[in-house]
């Protein structure tokens, strides 16, 4: 009775570790094959509600050369594609074509540990005269970088964006202001939030839980108040955070906290969700990027409004610059046998031909300069915008502190902490790790 | 006698054919990977270059004695395990008990339904409670509205004294469901005439659940327990779909730490070195509640 | 008259017991009414109309969800995925469980301590040297290259949970089947699992619900689409920036459905009594 039970065992641990053992030999064969068929580009991103789009384009441009191109959704969320992207990159199974965003400490590891092309070369043949200049300069790196990456381009723009603010117009006619004269000044704005705050509405939305939204806010005020040299000089630790105009900068956020601009509960509020009370008619404006402009339509067709840049402060020494840049990139598997292939199609990609196409599928600004004939009133307000972004510094705060100064935002809109104390902690953080 | 222990002995080896499979699986799919990563920890590295820089026991000295809000992060978590052990699995042991022993109608239909919120998906989860907690129109602030209790009403997720809270209440109407079944399930293995046998001794309904049920109910208790605690310890997609880990710290939590170190700041060595303290506590809690158990159980 | 005072007394008790079992009960339905509601309405009209009842039925949606995010592939492999791992799960389980409540050998605890530490370290990024290892094994872009992660994955809340319930049934039992000259392999097989019937179940539902809801390992492992699980379709309807709810939550029901059978199933097992068992053996 006993060795029955035992063979049974092993029986079935067999069964399950057999086939571990013996697939384990042999099957590179399938390989060889498919390097003998015509070629075919890999194209890997996470832009879910553009796959279809992506598909056509594809379909086209077989048609036209016979070079299959295969765009392959590797990933519903860009946290999600980051992981799936390390994996790939460290069994060294890149696709030809990486959907990645522009520049900065992400692209950087990925370049320098080889597995991004370095595009200068086809870039300086004409091809970058296309696009927005500060579009190809965040997929590039300069002389001197922080990252230690061989200067040159190495991502292709694809689409471009920037941050302002939308304003319901119907809302601000209730609250008696001009929709057609939308605040202009930081008086003007604290003025019209009082209006609408008199009115019961909410003035001011934004997805300041996601952070990042945040964090642009403050750049540009910080940008306005410290002008570019003095920023850079506080990422690089030449400077302190503890100034008056660093202060001056987050005191936005405690005017506004006073004033009650704030929709309840900003402080955790997800894009989505400030995208949906703005859209549900719930506050007057909403600081968004230009993606918002078909966000708000999907949700709510039949809404009113339009876009303001950021008031500028009057006692700021300089023009308060808007945050922006590239939305999504593409990148060349520094690895890849296709090389050549791969360049071929994204040249062919970003024409302004298919760019007016893909534009008017996916309802979004190109990285195209010259795809600006026919955008609606409100996308041509961000392409107008594209001009008065903040420039790339080619430094990066660290991320460490950059968290202490997001979190510390939110601190301040619940009245937890002040601003000068968040500037405090965020350089006390600093000189720590310098 | 004893040639029943030689048998025992003898026969001994074949315990391990018991584990094997199970434990080849573990080994192959489980160990291996943990030990690639472990080694991970004493190093600095961003996840993707091909060299990396050993750094010893630095990363584990920086996370114990240089991260305040890494024991932040340990302590907020710690008290959403306290609000879960004590009202999530007090209710899912009364309504366990409930409807084992206090109904007879209508028992399937509850068991089912009390069940419904694990099953539901994360995204349904966290937009009914993003809209329950809403300081704008949130069903919280209406009920309260309705009660007399206006003075009350708040943005629930985005204040430093409620955030944590309400976010713990979510967790607990999540995870009820799985206490519930697990202690319905220890229910089964206490024998029925053990009841009768109290009721023939005259013993009432609480002395029934005082004699009977809690003591027998121990090992499985000590199951939900430690399971509510390694659960709740590690929250971290309803934080991440509630609030972020906001406003300011007040909801971040140590899985909150350990994916930002590595996938935003790339410190993966860092990162990891966060995880293995993390399960270290985790274990040297655990072991300890099952000791405790244990040694209450031959009391 | 004593009696009949019993038996109001009673019917009170009942009542606040019904009434309070009813009010967690409606907390525990509406988010699946929502859901339910959601599935039928318009994309527009989710924000504007708050109200439970659409305000025309549109069943379409899910003949839209069933097609656009291909359920008609993924639905199979998930059901694959989870049908296999978890009877993986179930037999490897309980049979290590049954060695670390009863038997007596060298490293027991050690083991038993193992398995239990890989629920406990959240290492980042684990993912990584699994999938390296399973392209050395040539199991990338297989089934069985995923299941084998996901029984291992199963495992360790199995065992946990099995050793408990094992550690809970009586001796004599089994000192009366050794007696009988049943093996150790016959007492596991013939006393030791209809006696855990009740936990077995629970385990099952447990490790359906994780596998079936799993996306992120397959994700990082497996390249070949046809090989997906079920909730990868369910991106489909969410947007970088638009989420199409109507779609999304008609998709959420479909996927929710088949744990809701398991568990409807599963659950009369978990109150069939140990006792009765214990009488039959």
């Amino acid at each position: 009775m006993v060795y029955p039970c035992k063979k049974w065992i092993l029986v079935i641990y067999l069964f399950i570790m057999g086939p571990i053992l013996f697939v384990g030999c042999g099957q590179d064969k399938d390989k060889e094959i498919g390097a003998k068929k015509k070629p075919l580009i890999t194209f890997w991103h996470w832009w879910t509600d553009r796959q279809s789009i992506l598909e056509e384009f594809a379909d086209q441009y077989e048609e036209e050369t016979g070079v299959k191109v295969k765009f392959v959704l590797s990933s519903p969320s860009g946290d999600l594609y980051k992981n799936k992207l390390q994996a790939a990159a460290l069994s060294s199974t890149l696709p030809d074509i990486i959907g990645v965003w522009g520049g900065g400490e992400f692209l950087a590891r990925y370049i320098n540990a080889g597995h991004i092309s370095n595009l200068t070369d086809e870039m300086e043949e004409g091809w970058k005269d296309r696009f927005f200049p500060e579009a190809i300069k965040r997929g590039s790196y300069q002389d001197g970088n922080q990252w230690g990456v061989i200067p040159g381009t190495y991502a292709v723009p694809l689409t471009v964006m920037n941050i302002q603010i939308f304003y319901n117009k119907r809302l601000f006619e209730k609250a008696g202001l001009d929709p057609m004269n939308p605040p202009a000044t930081w008086e003007e704005f604290i003025a019209a939030g009082r209006k609408l705050r008199a009115k019961g509405i909410a003035p001011f939305t934004a997805g300041f839980g996601d952070l990042g939204l945040a964090e642009w806010f403050l750049n540009s005020y910080a940008w306005s108040f410290l002008g570019e040299d003095n920023v850079r000089a506080t990422w690089v630790g030449e400077r302190s955070y503890v100034s008056p105009e660093w202060e001056a900068a987050f005191d936005k956020f405690v005017e506004m906290r006073d004033n009650e601009m704030f929709i309840e509960g900003i402080a955790i509020m997800s894009n989505k969700q400030s995208e949906q009370a703005f859209a549900n008619g719930l506050a007057a404006m909403a600081m968004n990027g230009s993606w918002a402009v078909n966000v708000y339509y999907q949700m709510n067709p039949d809404l009113e409004y339009d876009v303001m840049s950021f008031p500028q402060d009057t006692e700021a020494a300089n023009p308060v610059l808007l945050f922006g840049g590239t939305g999504i990139c593409a990148a060349v598997n520094g690895k890849s046998s296709q090389k050549l292939e791969a360049i071929k199609f994204l040249k062919w990609f970003t024409d302004k031909e298919r760019q007016i196409e893909y534009v008017e599928k996916a309802h979004t600004l190109s990285a195209n300069r010259n795809v600006i004939d026919g955008l609606s009133p409100v996308l041509a307000k961000f392409a107008k915008g594209m001009e008065r972004i903040i420039p790339d510094l080619e430094v990066e705060e660290k991320n460490e502190v950059r968290e202490v100064l997001r979190k510390g935002i939110q601190s301040i809109i619940i009245g937890e902490k002040t601003s000068i104390k968040v500037l405090e902690e965020a350089q006390r953080l600093k000189d720590k790790l310098e | 006698m004893k040639k029943e222990k030689i048998r025992y002995i003898r026969h001994n080896w074949n315990s391990y054919l018991f584990v094997l499979p199970a434990l080849s699986i573990y080994l192959i799919f489980g160990l291996y990977p943990f030990l690639r990563t472990f080694q991970l920890s004493f190093y600095r590295w961003d996840g993707i270059a091909p060299d990396m820089q050993f750094v010893g026991l630095k990363n584990y000295i920086d996370i114990i004695f240089n991260n305040p809000i890494w024991w932040t992060s340990v302590l907020n978590a710690s008290i959403v395990s306290i609000i879960a052990l004590t009202f999530q699995n007090g209710l899912a042991l009364l309504l366990a008990i409930l409807l084992y022993r206090g109904i007879t109608n209508g028992r399937t239909i509850y068991r089912v339904i009390f069940f419904m919120p694990p099953m539901l998906s994360l995204i349904v989860v966290g937009y009914i409670w993003l809209w329950i907690y809403d300081g704008n129109y949130g069903i919280l602030n209406h009920i309260l509205r309705i009660i007399g209790l206006g003075n009350h009403v708040r943005a629930w997720l985005s204040e430093a004294n409620s955030s944590l809270i309400s976010v713990a209440v979510a967790h607990c109407w999540r995870g009820f469901g799985f206490a519930f079944i697990l202690f319905l399930a220890g229910l089964q293995t206490i024998p029925e005439d053990l009841y009768e046998a109290a009721k023939v001794d005259g013993a009432g309904t609480w002395n029934q659940f005082r004699y009977i049920t809690l003591p027998l109910l121990v090992p499985v208790a000590t199951i939900v327990s430690v399971l509510t605690i390694l659960g709740t310890m590690q929250i971290f997609d309803l934080i991440m779909a509630m609030t972020q880990g906001g406003p300011g710290f007040h909801t971040e939590v140590p899985i909150t730490r350990i994916y930002k170190e590595a996938f935003s700041y790339y410190h993966f060595g860092y990162g990891t070195a966060m995880a293995i303290v993390f399960g270290g506590l985790l274990l040297i809690l655990s072991i300890f509640q099952m000791e405790c158990s244990r040694r209450r159980l031959r009391r | 008259m004593a009696t009949r005072r019993i038996n109001s007394k009673r019917i009170v008790e009942k009542f606040i017991i019904h009434s309070f079992l009813c009010l967690v009960s409606v907390s525990c339905l509406f988010p699946l009414l929502w859901m339910l509601s959601t599935s039928l309405k318009s994309q527009s009209e989710v924000f504007l109309n708050m109200s439970l009842i659409p305000s025309s039925f549109k069943w379409n949606n899910y003949i839209i969800a069933w097609k656009q995010a291909r359920f008609g592939t993924y639905f199979f492999n998930s059901l694959i995925y989870t049908t296999t791992a978890v009877t993986g799960v179930l037999l490897f389980a309980s049979l290590a469980a049954y060695a670390f409540a009863r038997f007596q050998f060298r490293g027991r605890n050690l083991l038993f301590y193992l398995f239990l530490a890989s629920m406990m370290i959240p290492i980042p990024g684990a993912f990584i040297p699994l999938y390296i290892l399973l392209i050395r094994l040539q199991l990338v872009d297989t089934r069985i290259g995923l299941i084998l992660p996901y029984i291992n994955a199963g495992l360790p809340l199995a065992i946990f949970i099995l050793k408990g319930f094992f550690e809970g049934v009586p001796r004599d039992l089994e000192d009366a089947a050794r007696i009988d000259g049943c093996s150790r392999m016959g007492i596991y097989w013939r006393i030791m699992l209809p006696l855990a019937t009740p936990a077995l179940a629970t385990v099952a539902i447990i490790s359906s619900l994780t596998i079936w809801n799993e996306y992120l390992l397959a994700l990082i492992v497996v390249r070949k689409e046809e090989l997906l699980p079920i909730q990868v379709g369910l991106w489909t309807f969410q947007g970088q920036h638009i989420t199409n709810y109507p779609l999304l939550m008609a998709g959420l029901t479909i996927a929710a459905l088949p744990l809701i059978i398991i568990y409807m199933i599963m659950q009369k097992n978990i109150i069939k009594g140990i006792t009765a068992g214990a009488l039959k053996a």
